[in-house]
Protein backbone atom coordinates (compact mmCIF):
# COMPACT_ATOMS: atom_id res chain seq x y z
CA UNK A 1 0.00 0.00 0.00
CA UNK A 2 1.17 3.66 -0.80
CA UNK A 3 0.44 6.58 1.09
CA UNK A 4 1.47 9.77 -0.58
CA UNK A 5 2.93 12.80 1.43
CA UNK A 6 -0.62 14.37 2.36
CA UNK A 7 -1.99 12.07 2.97
CA UNK A 8 0.42 10.67 5.38
CA UNK A 9 -0.29 13.90 7.23
CA UNK A 10 -3.94 13.51 7.21
CA UNK A 11 -3.38 9.82 8.84
CA UNK A 12 -0.75 10.65 11.43
CA UNK A 13 -3.72 11.49 14.35
CA UNK A 14 -4.95 8.25 13.68
CA UNK A 15 -1.57 6.64 13.42
CA UNK A 16 -0.49 8.48 16.68
CA UNK A 17 -3.98 6.93 18.08
CA UNK A 18 -3.51 3.37 17.00
CA UNK A 19 -6.49 3.05 15.03
CA UNK A 20 -4.53 2.50 11.81
CA UNK A 21 -3.71 -1.37 11.10
CA UNK A 22 -1.92 -3.17 9.23
CA UNK A 23 -0.92 -2.02 5.95
CA UNK A 24 -2.20 1.46 6.27
CA UNK A 25 0.07 1.63 9.73
CA UNK A 26 3.34 0.46 8.00
CA UNK A 27 3.05 2.67 4.89
CA UNK A 28 2.72 5.96 7.19
CA UNK A 29 5.68 4.13 8.52
CA UNK A 30 7.75 4.01 5.47
CA UNK A 31 7.36 7.56 4.78
CA UNK A 32 7.88 8.70 8.31
CA UNK A 33 11.40 6.92 7.63
CA UNK A 34 12.22 9.26 4.92
CA UNK A 35 9.99 12.20 5.05
CA UNK A 36 11.67 14.80 7.36
CA UNK A 37 8.63 17.38 6.82
CA UNK A 38 5.93 14.29 8.42
CA UNK A 39 8.58 13.51 11.03
CA UNK A 40 8.37 17.19 11.97
CA UNK A 41 4.67 17.52 12.21
CA UNK A 42 4.32 13.89 13.40
CA UNK A 43 6.58 15.48 16.45
CA UNK A 44 4.82 18.33 17.01
CA UNK A 45 1.60 16.62 17.16
CA UNK A 46 2.88 14.27 19.88
CA UNK A 47 4.04 17.38 21.91
CA UNK A 48 1.25 17.95 21.53
CA UNK A 49 -0.94 15.30 23.12
CA UNK A 50 1.57 14.76 25.95
CA UNK A 51 1.28 17.87 27.87
CA UNK A 52 -0.60 16.86 30.36
CA UNK A 53 -4.17 18.09 31.93
CA UNK A 54 -4.15 18.69 35.30
CA UNK A 55 -6.34 16.22 37.16
CA UNK A 56 -9.44 17.33 39.06
CA UNK A 57 -9.07 14.19 41.57
CA UNK A 58 -11.38 11.64 42.31
CA UNK A 59 -13.53 13.62 44.46
CA UNK A 60 -14.75 15.10 41.02
CA UNK A 61 -14.76 11.99 38.91
CA UNK A 62 -17.14 10.04 41.75
CA UNK A 63 -19.58 12.74 42.43
CA UNK A 64 -19.77 13.93 38.94
CA UNK A 65 -22.36 10.99 37.73
CA UNK A 66 -24.49 11.38 40.61
CA UNK A 67 -24.23 15.14 39.94
CA UNK A 68 -25.68 14.80 36.41
CA UNK A 69 -28.23 11.98 36.97
CA UNK A 70 -29.20 13.75 40.36
CA UNK A 71 -30.20 16.86 38.53
CA UNK A 72 -31.64 15.74 35.71
CA UNK A 73 -34.23 13.05 37.54
CA UNK A 74 -35.88 15.99 39.47
CA UNK A 75 -36.67 16.99 35.89
CA UNK A 76 -38.46 14.09 34.84
CA UNK A 77 -41.13 13.29 34.50
CA UNK A 78 -43.40 11.56 37.92
CA UNK A 79 -43.70 8.21 35.64
CA UNK A 80 -39.97 7.80 34.96
CA UNK A 81 -39.18 8.61 38.45
CA UNK A 82 -41.89 6.24 39.57
CA UNK A 83 -40.54 3.34 37.20
CA UNK A 84 -36.98 4.13 39.02
CA UNK A 85 -38.42 3.89 42.63
CA UNK A 86 -40.12 0.48 41.34
CA UNK A 87 -37.21 -1.22 39.83
CA UNK A 88 -35.06 -0.45 42.92
CA UNK A 89 -34.36 -3.94 43.61
CA UNK A 90 -35.54 -3.59 47.68
CA UNK A 91 -39.01 -1.88 46.51
CA UNK A 92 -39.05 -4.64 43.81
CA UNK A 93 -38.81 -7.30 47.10
CA UNK A 94 -41.18 -5.63 49.20
CA UNK A 95 -43.34 -4.98 46.81
CA UNK A 96 -43.36 -8.81 45.63
CA UNK A 97 -44.28 -9.58 49.60
CA UNK A 98 -47.41 -7.66 49.54
CA UNK A 99 -48.58 -8.56 46.83
CA UNK A 100 -47.92 -12.51 47.97
CA UNK A 101 -49.36 -12.00 51.56
CA UNK A 102 -52.19 -10.65 49.68
CA UNK A 103 -52.59 -13.54 47.74
CA UNK A 104 -52.57 -15.90 50.49
CA UNK A 105 -55.11 -14.24 52.72
CA UNK A 106 -57.39 -13.23 49.53
CA UNK A 107 -57.16 -17.00 48.85
CA UNK A 108 -57.70 -18.26 51.82
CA UNK A 109 -54.22 -19.41 52.84
CA UNK A 110 -53.96 -21.51 50.34
CA UNK A 111 -55.85 -24.37 52.51
CA UNK A 112 -53.44 -23.59 55.59
CA UNK A 113 -55.64 -21.60 57.46
CA UNK A 114 -58.79 -22.46 58.95
CA UNK A 115 -61.74 -21.62 56.64
CA UNK A 116 -64.31 -21.95 58.95
CA UNK A 117 -65.65 -20.56 62.53
CA UNK A 118 -63.43 -21.79 65.98
CA UNK A 119 -64.58 -25.22 66.78
CA UNK A 120 -66.62 -24.38 69.39
CA UNK A 121 -68.73 -22.75 67.02
CA UNK A 122 -68.57 -25.37 64.80
CA UNK A 123 -69.89 -27.61 67.84
CA UNK A 124 -73.23 -25.18 68.32
CA UNK A 125 -74.11 -24.94 64.26
CA UNK A 126 -74.08 -29.03 64.76
CA UNK A 127 -76.76 -29.16 67.11
CA UNK A 128 -78.65 -26.54 65.50
CA UNK A 129 -78.14 -27.43 62.14
CA UNK A 130 -81.37 -29.83 61.53
CA UNK A 131 -83.36 -27.06 62.35
CA UNK A 132 -81.71 -24.76 59.60
CA UNK A 133 -81.89 -27.68 57.72
CA UNK A 134 -85.29 -27.96 58.35
CA UNK A 135 -85.65 -24.33 57.59
CA UNK A 136 -84.08 -24.49 54.41
CA UNK A 137 -86.52 -27.29 53.48
CA UNK A 138 -88.83 -26.64 50.94
CA UNK A 139 -92.36 -25.11 52.23
CA UNK A 140 -95.17 -26.92 50.94
CA UNK A 141 -98.51 -26.42 50.97
CA UNK A 142 -100.48 -26.74 54.32
CA UNK A 143 -103.89 -27.81 55.16
CA UNK A 144 -106.71 -25.13 54.94
CA UNK A 145 -107.61 -25.61 58.59
CA UNK A 146 -104.22 -24.48 59.50
CA UNK A 147 -104.44 -21.78 57.39
CA UNK A 148 -107.65 -20.73 58.62
CA UNK A 149 -106.37 -21.01 62.32
CA UNK A 150 -103.00 -19.19 61.98
CA UNK A 151 -105.34 -16.04 60.10
CA UNK A 152 -107.40 -16.51 63.12
CA UNK A 153 -104.98 -15.74 65.19
CA UNK A 154 -103.47 -12.70 63.97
CA UNK A 155 -100.22 -13.77 64.02
CA UNK A 156 -97.71 -10.80 64.41
CA UNK A 157 -94.04 -10.13 64.46
CA UNK A 158 -92.36 -12.07 67.26
CA UNK A 159 -89.42 -12.93 68.77
CA UNK A 160 -90.64 -16.48 70.34
CA UNK A 161 -92.12 -18.65 68.04
CA UNK A 162 -93.93 -22.01 67.76
CA UNK A 163 -93.37 -24.25 65.02
CA UNK A 164 -96.10 -26.66 63.85
CA UNK A 165 -95.22 -28.74 60.63
CA UNK A 166 -97.96 -29.35 58.23
CA UNK A 167 -98.11 -31.64 55.84
CA UNK A 168 -94.32 -31.46 56.07
CA UNK A 169 -94.68 -27.60 55.51
CA UNK A 170 -93.47 -24.81 57.85
CA UNK A 171 -96.07 -22.70 59.55
CA UNK A 172 -95.16 -20.03 62.23
CA UNK A 173 -97.54 -19.04 65.02
CA UNK A 174 -96.60 -16.45 67.20
CA UNK A 175 -96.57 -17.42 71.19
CA UNK A 176 -98.47 -14.56 72.60
CA UNK A 177 -101.34 -14.94 69.86
CA UNK A 178 -101.39 -18.36 71.08
CA UNK A 179 -101.40 -17.54 74.49
CA UNK A 180 -104.62 -15.57 74.03
CA UNK A 181 -106.51 -18.23 72.92
CA UNK A 182 -109.56 -19.18 74.97
CA UNK A 183 -109.99 -22.52 76.69
CA UNK A 184 -112.32 -23.53 73.70
CA UNK A 185 -110.28 -22.42 71.03
CA UNK A 186 -107.13 -24.06 72.18
CA UNK A 187 -109.18 -27.25 72.60
CA UNK A 188 -109.97 -27.13 69.01
CA UNK A 189 -106.72 -26.25 67.87
CA UNK A 190 -104.95 -29.22 69.26
CA UNK A 191 -107.83 -31.88 68.06
CA UNK A 192 -107.09 -30.18 64.44
CA UNK A 193 -103.11 -31.23 65.22
CA UNK A 194 -104.11 -34.37 66.50
CA UNK A 195 -105.92 -35.20 63.52
CA UNK A 196 -103.20 -34.02 61.43
CA UNK A 197 -100.67 -35.89 63.69
CA UNK A 198 -98.57 -32.85 63.60
CA UNK A 199 -98.15 -32.66 67.71
CA UNK A 200 -95.09 -35.05 67.38
CA UNK A 201 -97.01 -38.04 69.56
CA UNK A 202 -97.25 -35.10 72.44
CA UNK A 203 -100.75 -34.19 72.90
CA UNK B 1 -8.59 3.16 6.65
CA UNK B 2 -11.21 1.90 9.10
CA UNK B 3 -12.67 3.06 12.24
CA UNK B 4 -14.62 0.87 14.04
CA UNK B 5 -16.27 1.70 16.70
CA UNK B 6 -19.68 0.12 16.11
CA UNK B 7 -19.54 -2.60 19.40
CA UNK B 8 -18.92 1.09 21.21
CA UNK B 9 -22.00 2.72 19.90
CA UNK B 10 -24.23 -0.49 20.37
CA UNK B 11 -22.91 -0.45 23.98
CA UNK B 12 -23.86 3.41 24.90
CA UNK B 13 -27.31 3.03 22.64
CA UNK B 14 -27.89 -0.45 24.81
CA UNK B 15 -27.14 2.22 27.94
CA UNK B 16 -29.54 5.28 26.57
CA UNK B 17 -32.24 2.45 26.28
CA UNK B 18 -31.93 1.31 29.74
CA UNK B 19 -31.85 5.36 31.24
CA UNK B 20 -35.13 6.24 29.19
CA UNK B 21 -36.80 2.96 30.87
CA UNK B 22 -35.97 4.25 33.93
CA UNK B 23 -32.46 2.92 34.86
CA UNK B 24 -30.10 5.86 36.49
CA UNK B 25 -27.64 3.35 36.35
CA UNK B 26 -26.94 3.53 33.00
CA UNK B 27 -27.07 7.14 32.41
CA UNK B 28 -24.03 7.22 35.60
CA UNK B 29 -22.31 4.52 33.38
CA UNK B 30 -22.55 6.68 30.22
CA UNK B 31 -20.89 9.96 31.94
CA UNK B 32 -17.85 7.86 33.52
CA UNK B 33 -17.03 6.61 30.01
CA UNK B 34 -16.66 10.25 28.85
CA UNK B 35 -16.24 11.98 31.49
CA UNK B 36 -12.33 12.43 31.30
CA UNK B 37 -12.38 13.08 27.58
CA UNK B 38 -14.81 15.96 28.25
CA UNK B 39 -13.44 17.83 30.65
CA UNK B 40 -9.82 17.73 28.92
CA UNK B 41 -11.58 18.61 26.30
CA UNK B 42 -12.92 21.69 27.91
CA UNK B 43 -9.64 21.95 29.79
CA UNK B 44 -8.01 22.29 26.43
CA UNK B 45 -9.97 24.70 25.10
CA UNK B 46 -10.59 27.41 28.29
CA UNK B 47 -7.24 26.66 30.11
CA UNK B 48 -9.04 26.76 33.30
CA UNK B 49 -9.02 23.72 35.58
CA UNK B 50 -13.06 24.88 37.33
CA UNK B 51 -14.08 26.32 33.98
CA UNK B 52 -13.53 22.80 33.05
CA UNK B 53 -15.04 21.02 35.50
CA UNK B 54 -17.92 23.03 35.49
CA UNK B 55 -18.24 23.06 32.27
CA UNK B 56 -17.82 19.30 31.93
CA UNK B 57 -20.88 19.02 33.97
CA UNK B 58 -23.23 21.13 32.45
CA UNK B 59 -22.82 19.32 29.02
CA UNK B 60 -23.64 16.21 30.70
CA UNK B 61 -26.50 17.84 32.26
CA UNK B 62 -27.37 18.71 28.95
CA UNK B 63 -27.10 15.66 27.54
CA UNK B 64 -28.51 13.35 29.98
CA UNK B 65 -31.67 16.09 29.99
CA UNK B 66 -31.66 15.56 26.21
CA UNK B 67 -31.29 11.95 26.07
CA UNK B 68 -35.06 11.67 24.84
CA UNK B 69 -34.24 13.74 21.62
CA UNK B 70 -31.08 11.48 20.79
CA UNK B 71 -32.11 9.54 17.51
CA UNK B 72 -29.50 7.56 17.59
CA UNK B 73 -27.83 8.68 13.69
CA UNK B 74 -24.89 9.66 14.79
CA UNK B 75 -23.26 7.85 17.60
CA UNK B 76 -23.46 9.01 21.49
CA UNK B 77 -20.15 10.15 21.33
CA UNK B 78 -20.23 12.56 18.60
CA UNK B 79 -23.54 13.94 19.86
CA UNK B 80 -21.82 14.63 23.27
CA UNK B 81 -18.75 16.52 21.22
CA UNK B 82 -21.43 18.46 19.65
CA UNK B 83 -22.93 19.59 22.57
CA UNK B 84 -19.59 20.10 24.41
CA UNK B 85 -18.46 22.11 21.82
CA UNK B 86 -21.30 24.17 21.55
CA UNK B 87 -20.87 24.91 25.13
CA UNK B 88 -17.60 25.77 25.03
CA UNK B 89 -17.31 28.37 22.44
CA UNK B 90 -20.48 29.93 24.08
CA UNK B 91 -18.75 30.10 27.17
CA UNK B 92 -15.28 31.50 25.10
CA UNK B 93 -17.60 34.21 23.89
CA UNK B 94 -19.17 35.01 27.28
CA UNK B 95 -15.91 35.38 29.15
CA UNK B 96 -13.46 36.60 26.34
CA UNK B 97 -11.03 36.52 28.56
CA UNK B 98 -7.14 36.00 28.89
CA UNK B 99 -6.56 33.11 30.87
CA UNK B 100 -2.98 31.94 32.88
CA UNK B 101 -1.91 29.34 33.22
CA UNK B 102 -1.55 28.81 36.92
CA UNK B 103 -0.99 25.03 37.49
CA UNK B 104 1.41 25.71 34.79
CA UNK B 105 3.79 28.40 36.85
CA UNK B 106 3.34 25.92 39.99
CA UNK B 107 4.79 23.11 38.32
CA UNK B 108 7.55 25.44 36.92
CA UNK B 109 8.03 26.61 39.94
CA UNK B 110 8.17 23.16 41.73
CA UNK B 111 10.57 21.60 39.29
CA UNK B 112 13.05 24.52 39.25
CA UNK B 113 15.51 23.55 37.18
CA UNK B 114 16.49 24.82 33.80
CA UNK B 115 15.51 22.42 31.55
CA UNK B 116 12.05 22.16 33.13
CA UNK B 117 11.68 25.50 33.00
CA UNK B 118 12.36 25.37 29.08
CA UNK B 119 10.15 22.42 28.35
CA UNK B 120 7.36 24.46 30.45
CA UNK B 121 7.57 27.49 28.35
CA UNK B 122 7.52 25.19 25.20
CA UNK B 123 4.19 23.47 26.52
CA UNK B 124 2.65 27.11 27.08
CA UNK B 125 4.20 28.35 23.70
CA UNK B 126 2.33 25.11 22.30
CA UNK B 127 -0.69 26.06 23.82
CA UNK B 128 -0.43 29.50 22.95
CA UNK B 129 0.19 28.78 19.35
CA UNK B 130 -3.33 26.36 19.11
CA UNK B 131 -5.44 29.41 20.80
CA UNK B 132 -4.01 31.73 18.30
CA UNK B 133 -5.32 29.27 15.47
CA UNK B 134 -9.27 30.82 14.14
CA UNK B 135 -11.81 28.66 15.41
CA UNK B 136 -12.80 25.84 13.16
CA UNK B 137 -8.65 25.46 12.94
CA UNK B 138 -8.22 24.78 16.36
CA UNK B 139 -11.79 23.07 16.43
CA UNK B 140 -10.33 20.31 13.60
CA UNK B 141 -7.16 20.37 15.09
CA UNK B 142 -8.07 19.66 19.02
CA UNK B 143 -10.73 16.97 17.71
CA UNK B 144 -8.05 15.03 15.51
CA UNK B 145 -4.83 15.37 17.10
CA UNK B 146 -6.12 15.08 21.10
CA UNK B 147 -9.20 13.39 21.02
CA UNK B 148 -8.29 11.41 18.37
CA UNK B 149 -11.47 11.27 16.53
CA UNK B 150 -11.40 10.44 12.93
CA UNK B 151 -12.53 13.06 9.88
CA UNK B 152 -15.79 11.47 9.79
CA UNK B 153 -16.90 11.83 13.51
CA UNK B 154 -14.57 15.60 13.23
CA UNK B 155 -17.28 16.42 10.43
CA UNK B 156 -20.20 15.35 12.71
CA UNK B 157 -19.12 17.20 15.26
CA UNK B 158 -18.57 20.41 13.57
CA UNK B 159 -21.07 19.76 11.12
CA UNK B 160 -19.49 20.20 8.28
CA UNK B 161 -17.94 17.51 5.31
CA UNK B 162 -15.18 15.46 6.18
CA UNK B 163 -12.81 17.29 3.37
CA UNK B 164 -13.79 20.66 5.25
CA UNK B 165 -12.46 19.10 8.44
CA UNK B 166 -9.13 17.81 6.57
CA UNK B 167 -8.69 21.50 5.43
CA UNK B 168 -9.06 22.98 8.99
CA UNK B 169 -6.82 20.29 10.11
CA UNK B 170 -4.18 20.53 7.68
CA UNK B 171 -4.01 24.55 7.66
CA UNK B 172 -3.88 24.63 11.47
CA UNK B 173 -1.18 22.33 12.04
CA UNK B 174 0.58 24.41 8.97
CA UNK B 175 0.10 27.99 11.27
CA UNK B 176 0.87 26.13 14.49
CA UNK B 177 4.24 24.88 13.21
CA UNK B 178 4.72 28.75 11.44
CA UNK B 179 4.25 29.79 15.08
CA UNK B 180 6.66 27.97 16.65
CA UNK B 181 8.97 28.28 14.51
CA UNK B 182 8.73 32.61 14.76
CA UNK B 183 9.60 31.87 18.62
CA UNK B 184 12.46 30.23 17.55
CA UNK B 185 10.92 26.51 18.57
CA UNK B 186 12.09 23.44 16.35
CA UNK B 187 10.19 20.15 16.32
CA UNK B 188 11.80 17.80 19.10
CA UNK B 189 12.26 14.85 16.58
Amino acid sequence: MYLNHEQVQESLPDYIAGSLKGETAAAVESHLAACADCTAEYALLQEMIAIEVPDPGDLFWQSLPKKVTASSSSSRPWWQSLNTFLFRPLPAFAAAGVIALLAFVGFGGFGLLPSGPPPQQTAQQNETAPSVASNEREQKPISPQIAEMAQALDATDSDATLLAEADDGIVTVDQPALASLSDDDFDELLQDLKKADLTGGDA
Amino acid sequence: MHFCHNEQMTDDISLIQQYLAGEEAAAEELIKRYQRQMYAFFYRMVRDMEDAKDLTQKTFMKAIGGLKGFRGDASFKTWIYQIALNTGLNHLKESRRETVDIDDVVIARQEGILNGLIDQERRQRIRESLHRLPERQRTAVMLRAYDGLSCEEAAQIMGCTEGAVKAHYHLGVKKLRGYMEECGYVSQS
